[in-house]
């Protein structure tokens, strides 16, 4: 049988960093609309309390 | 004192991805650990539990959403079609990189190339390019309506390359072997590498679900926040601050 491990423990490794890099990718961009959601909240609130004043 | 997690936090955990990742993660030790190597091609063999589920489901599964629901947003003008079809693409070109680097990574041991210009593979690049153009177009094209109408017509014309690639082993002399498990007759496996097969396709298929659906709902509520930000009322001027002239 060839020795050729080294091959597919890279291309596991490749994979692993591919999909985990996305997964990661898409917690961040989740976190960041996230603090755009409050932002927006927090901004609509104040104009709420300023009409009310 | 410790802060309690706000419940809001505690269900942000998404439970299919989490749950998909440990498919994977098992999947990834049964390949590893239990399942024999090929006589011939020796371990490099093992790459087939990685590339073929993830060709598999970038080809027919997410490229084909890409197109169905570009072709049914064109009819329908519904913006639930697009977001769709642009999480589709997104989770296919991820899903299609790993074929295109995991491919070489076996081509290399048991070819002695890493890359030749054969038919399966040339189109298979191209259709990287394609979709890979199909995300940058979107993040180019500011007005929703263009974007998501260009996008459903490139969508729609790049997925029909898939039938080509499917046909291109039977079409052209290629160095790409003939499909082993999805064709007439009994896979060519024996049964203890097709078990892994069909572990590896069905994780790799949860895991897709779970990424398209994670990404399906953060463009829905991007596209919420873009929505209320566009009917926002303009700041009211601060007219204490200007000098009276």
């Amino acid at each position: 049988m060839p020795d050729n491990a080294v091959f597919y423990h890279a291309a596991y490794t490749a994979a692993i960093i591919i999909y985990g890099g996305y997964v990661i990718s898409l917690v961040v961009r989740s976190r960041r609309t996230r603090d755009r959601e409050r932002r927006q909240m927090q901004r609509g609130l104040a104009r709420e309390i300023n009409t009310k004043l | 004192m410790t802060t309690p997690v706000p419940t809001e936090d505690r269900r942000n955990i998404d439970w299919l991805l989490t749950i998909a990742v440990v498919a994977v993660t098992a999947t990834f030790i049964r390949a590893i650990f239990f399942t024999p190597a090929e006589a011939l091609q020796g371990l490099a063999q093992k790459i087939f539990y990685v590339h073929a589920p993830s060709a598999f489901i970038a080809l027919y599964v997410a490229f084909g959403i890409v197109a169905v629901s570009g072709a049914l947003y064109l009819w329908l003008r519904d913006e639930r079609l697009d977001r769709i079809a642009a999480s589709a693409a997104e989770v296919g070109v991820v899903y299609m990189t790993v074929v295109l680097i995991t491919g070489p990574m076996w081509g290399k041991p048991v070819w002695g190339t890493w890359w030749t210009w054969d038919a399966r593979l040339t189109l298979t690049l191209f259709l990287w390019f394609v979709f890979l153009g199909y995300l940058i177009l979107r993040g180019a094209i500011e007005d929703h309506g263009t974007r998501a109408r260009y996008s459903a017509v490139l969508g729609v014309l790049g997925a029909l390359l898939v039938p080509f690639i499917h046909l291109s082993v039977y079409l052209f002399r290629t160095l790409h072997p003939m499909p082993i498990v999805l064709k007439p007759g009994r896979p060519s496996l024996p049964n203890s590498m097709l078990a892994t097969f069909a572990m590896s396709f069905v994780s790799f298929a949860l895991l897709f679900v779970a990424l398209l659906r994670a990404r399906y709902r953060l463009a829905a509520r991007v596209d919420a926040l873009v929505a209320e930000e566009e009917f926002e009322p303009a700041p009211m001027p601060n007219l204490r601050a200007e000098p009276i002239r």
